[in-house]
């Protein structure tokens, strides 16, 4: 990995350490400091950009006292061939985007708030990545390979690639769709196709133990009737799941998935401990219902639940301008309001898309089939990402690189 | 009459306090004779440094004698503290790791630091007694940046110390001798600053800086401490001498002293007032344990034709430094008034734990030109007063070694001593595990033993960062120049 320096030094007593790491002198970032002692250290300096000259250090504290080695020298390598290639402009976003590439290669990239890449995975199985995370422990980058067309994948699988690029592994989950998660139990949780004994095409939520035990935990036809809720493309899928989220909660009762259903128009939640579906927004068997002046759901993909409020990328259809749209959940009254909205600058149709909502209020709005990722602020877009012949999958934004405190990144 | 009456008006402009050749408080050897011969003098004793090496030595006097003299020092002391981790400015919960710059003593040089005083035998055959004034041997003032790592143990401190003797001696056929000196001790100035730390705040941990950074001042003074030393000398053949004196007064220095803080960090505005009981008050009390000291010296004569052509002397002193335990600082329910913030000063503690030391010196005069001419040396080595887990800047409390060189020139009556002495400490380093000073916090919530959710987690069971850590160096270039009159 060009762009990841793995730093090792051992020391006389059980310490705890960290590094200090930055271009010319800087020393401007850190990695975390190590919580628990010992004499034999290692560390990943992240964020680096590559072929580009850094310094580090080596600090150390054993409780009793601290000490520094000298400041060392190192310069990253260049970055693969067939990466696409990224440009940015404007300003305003900090942290990481980690996302997945398709086009002429597919893989991971994750782009630092300048656009340049700080990490790379290639990928050559063939099947495509559509959602990539850091996994909870921040030690490796996970990111699902699928056929999300007609005829759904049963090599798909979920790939673990380590921080440092030194091990790489699979985990074989059949017919993937486009999202997956990881739970805070450890368990990933993923999209997969479904079908019933007529061959229809729904889907399902599947969860996935550490031991790569695949168990399906909810079924779109566990909520639905192929025969009474039709959808709007039943005859080539008849949900088309696309998009996943996971809300957790102190009380596992109400712990639950958000599931998008492209071709309900709609989304639905999806409680985990008894696969029950809450409510459903949409156009299709939906229990709540779009106010009067609100815009409905045409075709949902990525989506950013919080609190009483989703967010979520509206394909729409091909003949008009996709949207992101801030809609307003009133579960009591079972109503649904639209607070603000965001149009493709282009006017132009996204087939798949992605948004985030940052603490600032800011979204984050990837349109992936286009290449672009935009930061939207108070409605206007103040900064934009775009790769060069390459789609995207979803994105996720993340703030650092490292578990635990760490002078960013 | 008249000449006194100026000299002890210098004195009393002067800086300094001293001892003959010891560490703690002091250093070196007060009096050109005896610094020139690196102050092996308690057998030999014959001038008036003899008042504080031994008194009894006063009797070998033959005449009346005045002597006016003084100590002229450099010295060299710097510190550069050890590296730590900033847990009190953690940068998204990273401490930096900081480094400080290496600080020297602002005040190195010290041109005051005089001795004067007559003895005379009055007209009887066994007996003599002298009056002296001088100032004991030491380093009178450090001065070091607010801002420098050694802050939080030391900015400033000056010690003026005067020591008032009276002593009579009296020698049997000389053949042994008594004597004892009566000293009053003086203390007109002793100043001593320090920052301390005055967040009040739970989990307080700020080795490197505080926001609430307070510059603590205290000055004061204690003009009256009894003291004695008493001693002896026997020469069992004229070619040997020996020599034991002691200052055997248990007794400490208490000033009274005010104690003035103020914030150090410009950003913060107004002062801070000191209360007791709801009424402005300043006043504390700071006690300074004095050791005891025990000196034997043993002496050779080289004798031609009953004439001393030279001498070699060996002397141990020991000294009983462990009194000192600590520097204390009693405010008796002072509080600091801080933007409607009250910090209860309450008893600052300065940690020495310092231990007994012993000092061996060894020194000689020879007689190059009889009456004319004589030259001297010696050297000594003094063990460490401080542990080294409490070093601290204020005094230099590492061992010692040190040579002198000295010779006297007759004029008829009139004998001018003069002497250089080098002293060195060699390198001392302290690890900030082992370091034993911690930062004065006294707002500070956490209380022993230190291990409470109210103190900081990276220094849990201290009750503050430990400040001392890191590397002092020493060393002292001393010329005395003494004046001596005989008739």
């Amino acid at each position: 990995m060009a762009t990841v320096v793995q730093v090792s030094w051992r020391t006389d007593e059980p310490s705890v350490g960290y590094v200090e790491y930055g271009q010319e002198l800087g020393l401007d970032f850190s990695t975390p400091l190590e919580t628990t002692p010992s004499r034999s250290h290692s560390q990943l300096l992240l964020g680096l950009t590559a072929d580009t000259p850094y310094s580090f250090r080596v600090v150390s504290w054993d409780g009793r006292e601290a000490g520094a080695s000298e400041i060392q020298s190192v310069r990253t390598g260049a970055l693969p061939a067939q990466l696409p290639a990224f440009e940015e402009s404007g300003s305003g976003l900090e942290g990481f985007v980690l996302v997945p590439f398709q086009g002429k290669n597919a893989g991971v990239v994750i782009l630092d708030a300048d656009g340049r890449v700080v990490w790379y995975h290639l990928d050559t199985s063939g099947l495509e990545p559509f959602r990539a995370r850091l996994s909870a422990d921040m030690s490796s980058v996970l990111y699902n390979l699928a056929n999300v067309e007609q005829a759904s994948s049963e090599d798909s699988a979920i790939v673990r690639v380590a921080l440092d690029g030194s091990a790489v592994s699979s985990i074989p989950v059949p017919f993937l769709a486009h999202d997956f998660l990881e739970l805070p139990d450890g368990k990933l949780a993923a999209l997969s196709v479904d079908w019933d004994e007529n061959g229809v095409r729904g889907d399902s939520i599947v969860e996935v133990d550490v031991a790569g035990e695949v168990t399906q935990v909810w079924s779109a036809f566990d909520c639905f009737d192929p025969a009474l809720d039709v959808g709007d493309d039943a005859a080539n899928a008849w949900t088309y799941a696309n998009a996943l989220d996971y809300v957790d909660s102190d009380d596992a009762q109400e712990s639950a998935y958000y599931v998008g259903l492209r071709n309900f128009g709609g989304i639905a939640k999806v409680l985990r401990e008894t696969g029950e579906c809450e409510w459903v927004l949409g156009t299709t068997a939906a229990s709540l219902e779009f106010a009067e002046d609100a815009g409905p759901l045409v075709h949902p993909s990525g989506f950013d639940v919080y609190s009483n409020r989703l967010l979520v990328l509206d394909s729409g259809l091909p003949s008009e301008a996709s949207r992101v749209v801030e809609y307003e959940l009133d579960l009591d009254a079972g109503s649904v309001s639209e607070r603000e909205s965001y149009t493709e600058p282009n006017g132009a149709f996204i087939e798949l898309g992605s948004v985030t909502r940052l603490v600032n209020g800011s979204w984050l709005v990837n349109w992936a089939s286009a290449g672009r990722i935009e930061l939207v602020k108070d409605g206007d877009p103040v900064w934009e990402l775009s790769a060069q012949n390459a789609t995207l999958g979803y994105h996720t934004l993340t703030e650092t690189l490292y578990l635990g405190d760490s002078r960013k990144p | 009459m008249r000449k006194l009456a100026i000299s002890l008006t210098l004195l009393a402009c002067g800086t300094l306090s001293s001892e003959a050749l010891a560490s703690g408080y002091f250093n070196g050897a007060k009096g050109a004779r005896a610094a020139g011969r690196a102050g092996a003098f308690t057998a030999r004793a014959d001038d008036l440094s003899a008042v504080s090496f031994n008194p009894a030595g006063l009797s070998h006097l033959e005449s009346t004698l005045i002597q006016v003299g003084n100590r002229f020092s450099y010295n060299a002391h710097s510190y550069q503290r050890a590296p730590t981790l900033d847990w009190g400015d953690t940068d998204n919960g990273i401490p930096r790791y900081v480094e400080f710059a290496e600080v020297e003593n602002g005040a190195p040089w010290q041109l005051l630091d005089p001795i004067l005083g007559v003895a005379s035998k009055l007209g009887l055959r066994d007996w003599t007694f002298a009056l002296a004034a001088f100032s004991p041997a030491g380093v009178a003032r450090e001065e070091y940046p607010i801002g420098g790592g050694q802050r939080y143990m030391m900015v400033e401190r000056e010690a003026i110390i005067l020591n008032y003797s009276a002593t009579a001696a009296w020698q049997f056929r000389k053949t042994f001798g008594l004597g004892a000196s009566l000293q009053w001790i003086a203390v007109p100035k002793l100043e001593y600053a320090l920052v301390i730390d005055g967040s009040p705040y739970p989990k307080t941990g700020n080795p490197v800086a505080s926001e609430l950074d307070m510059l603590a001042t205290t000055e004061g003074a204690d003009y009256f401490t009894l003291n004695a030393v008493l001693g002896a000398w026997y020469r069992p053949a004229p070619f040997l001498e020996l020599g034991i004196s002691g200052q055997v007064v248990p007794t400490q220095m208490t000033t009274d002293s005010t104690l003035s803080v103020k914030a150090v960090n410009s950003g913060l505005v107004g002062d801070v007032e000191l209360l007791r009981e709801g009424k402005p008050a300043d006043d504390v009390r700071i006690t300074f344990p004095m050791p005891l000291t025990f000196r034997g010296g043993v002496r050779y004569r080289h004798l031609e034709a009953d004439r001393e052509l030279f001498d070699l002397e060996l002397d141990a002193t020991y000294e009983t430094w462990s009194h000192v335990e600590r520097f204390v600082v009693e405010s008796d329910g002072l509080i600091a008034n801080y933007q409607e913030q009250l910090i209860p000063i309450g008893r600052i503690e300065i940690e020495k734990q310092w231990r007994d030391t012993l000092t061996l010196a060894v020194g000689g005069d020879y007689a190059v030109i009889p009456d004319r001419l004589t030259v001297r040396g010696g050297a000594y080595y003094e063990t460490a007063v401080a542990e080294d887990a409490y070093a601290n800047v204020d005094f230099a409390g590492g061992p010692f070694l040190g040579f002198a060189l000295g010779a006297s020139l007759y004029f008829g009556s009139f004998e001018v001593a003069a002497a250089y002495e080098y002293r060195h400490q060699p390198a001392l380093s302290v690890a900030e595990g082992d370091a034993r000073v911690y930062q004065e916090v006294p707002g500070s919530p956490c209380v022993a033993p230190y291990t409470g959710p109210e103190c900081h987690d990276a220094y849990q069971g201290l009750p503050a960062p430990a400040v001392n850590a890191g590397t002092y160096r020493a060393r002292h270039h001393v010329a005395s120049l003494d004046v001596l009159y005989r008739f």
